[in-house]
């Protein structure tokens, strides 16, 4: 008896390791129809099939990448993992790059993934003016690369993301309304042409862009800053070219706004000193200010990435918190907990 | 973009898909084995689910749960494992060989079929000799397992004498016997004495 429970205990075991890499689901729900795929290929394969306007919900796990061209919603389990707010980490392993050349994507969405590499929009044919990407949301992501636009977009929203190096365009790039709101930008925010809007609110710029010294740069274009904190201690733009016309609104982190900028209730204290626990980014880090009463933005709520809308990694889908399965002669048992979040 | 057109287009995009406090689980749903065509409703926190017709052996169980916004999650999996029905075991049969002779051991299915045995199985001794013999055996189950071997010594022992003739009517459904106590083939025709059933019987 004992000799044949060792030899069940070790072939579950076995399996175990052997289907974890089939743990790993896409589920793409088209209007009332719902397709499953498993693996590592799992969101490829959903996304193969999908069409404007469903649903792909990934699973924890790693996935291959898949270049983005349709108006779909693509939701993870976040990209880090804690037990409190029972967030697991949804991997999608390689570049991710989002939008087809001349041509609009409108209404794309993603949220709750890591991407392990960079995130780039498609590129446009030369002298091509079509926005690449319209009405788009990247919430709650982690970008380990560079997340680059190549062309023009409208409207794009970046919300509560991690970016590993920068957001950058290029000086012929006409960003419309590009909104960077609490973000922890470990480098910086540059390059775009002078006709775009670009704002960025409650976030974290961080330096070291190599060779250009300490500056979030808004080299080439007029951002908006406002209620950000630059960590690097340099100027919010670069000194050596002109026509930055940056406005910079309730920031902290010493330096000027460089050419043609200005700058209206910055506070003069070093970014990386104002922190309860330093401005590294950490997984535990939540940014809150020694004096928050005093480092307060344009809404009241204080400065950086803890203010406004907050620094709130966990995805919006709901969650299954805890499953316990029991068999029971021919009975399964279910026993779960499900948060709405 | 004036400050007052950036801090509304900063709440409009913000607050696109956040869930409000009001949001429920409404709906939840589970799978066995990949099946999302057959996947079933669950109602409550907790639910039972009939697994008659799944094989013995691991299974994928998936759970998802959708929000009143119609926003589902991400899918859970989780294992389990359906042990083999327990079947009533049985004695189906038994083994027996005489003086030590295994090889000449015989096999045969009892009849009883029953979780205890205790019933009788009648073995023909009718080829040993007069004197002392030893009767081996093992009893068989349902799941082919063998007991333990036992072993009994009898005596076979035929008349030497006569008693008494009866005048009864022959039983020709007994066997008959010589007074060597060797078996024959049904009522012998010589004349002699015999043993017939537990009678001595003399036939002219």
């Amino acid at each position: 008896m004992k000799k044949t429970l060792l030899l069940i205990v070790l072939g579950v075991l076995s399996l175990t390791m052997w289907a974890q890499s089939d743990l790993r689901t896409a589920i793409l729900q088209h209007d009332g129809d719902v397709s499953v795929f498993k693996g590592a290929t799992a969101f490829a394969d959903a996304y193969a099939i999908a069409v404007d306007g469903d649903v792909i919900t990934l699973s924890d796990g790693t996935f291959t990448s898949t270049p983005i061209a349709k108006s779909i919603t693509i939701y993870g389990a976040g990209f880090e993992s804690d037990e409190e707010t029972n967030t697991a980490i949804t991997t999608l392993s390689g570049d991710l790059i989002v939008g087809v050349a001349d041509a609009t994507l409108s209404g794309f969405h993603i949220e709750g993934v890591k991407v392990n590499g960079r995130l780039r929009a498609a590129t446009n044919s030369s002298n091509s003016t079509t926005a690449q990407l319209q009405n788009c949301i990247f919430k709650k992501c982690y970008v380990t690369g560079d997340f680059t636009f190549s062309s023009n977009i409208e409207n794009v929203s970046i919300e509560q993301c991690l970016l590993g190096t920068y957001i950058n365009g290029t000086n012929a790039v006409v960003a419309t309304n590009l909104m960077i709101s609490n973000c922890y930008v470990t480098r910086n925010v540059q390059l775009f042409n002078t006709q775009s809007t670009v704002l960025l609110d409650h976030c974290i710029i961080g330096w070291n862009y190599n060779g250009y010294g300490n500056k979030p740069e808004c080299l080439y274009s007029a951002f908006t800053w406002t209620n950000c904190i630059q960590l690097g201690g340099g100027n919010w733009s670069s000194p050596s070219s002109t026509g930055y016309n940056c406005t910079i609104i309730n920031c902290a982190g010493v330096g000027n706004g460089g050419t043609g900028s200005t700058t209206s209730n910055c506070y003069n204290v070093s970014g990386g000193e104002i922190f309860v626990n330093g401005g590294a980014y950490t997984e535990t880090n939540t940014f809150e200010l020694q004096q928050p009463d005093v480092w307060v933005g344009t809404d009241g709520t204080p400065i950086g990435p803890s203010g406004g809308i907050g620094w709130n990694k966990v995805p919006c889908m709901p969650v299954v918190k805890s499953l316990q399965l029991n068999v029971d002669g021919k009975t399964l048992n279910v026993n779960y907990e499900a948060d709405p979040r | 973009m004036n400050i007052i057109r950036k801090i509304a287009f900063i709440a409009v995009v913000a607050t696109g898909l956040t869930a409000t406090a009001q949001e429920s689980i409404t709906q939840r749903e589970c799978w066995i084995d990949g099946n999302i065509a057959e996947r079933q409703t669950i109602a409550e926190a907790s639910a039972q689910i009939d697994i008659t017709a799944l094989l013995p052996g691991i299974h994928t169980f998936v759970m998802r749960v959708q929000r009143s916004d119609g926003i589902w999650s991400s899918p859970v999996t989780r294992f389990f494992l359906k042990l083999t029905d327990p079947v009533e075991t049985t004695i189906t049969h038994c083994r027996y060989w005489f003086d030590g002779n295994e090889n000449a051991a015989v096999v045969c299915d009892i009849q009883s079929n029953r979780s205890t045995s205790t019933g009788v199985v009648e073995i023909d001794v009718s080829d040993l000799e007069q004197g002392e013999h030893t009767l081996s055996w093992m009893m068989g189950n349902s799941k082919g397992a063998w007991s333990q071997e036992y072993t009994e010594t009898f005596t076979i022992e035929l008349p030497t004498a006569i008693d008494t003739v009866s005048s009864e009517p022959l039983d020709s459904g007994c066997v008959w016997y010589n007074l060597n106590g060797q078996k024959l083939n049904g009522m012998p025709t010589a004349p002699g004495i015999y043993i017939n059933g537990n009678k001595k019987v003399v036939i002219k």
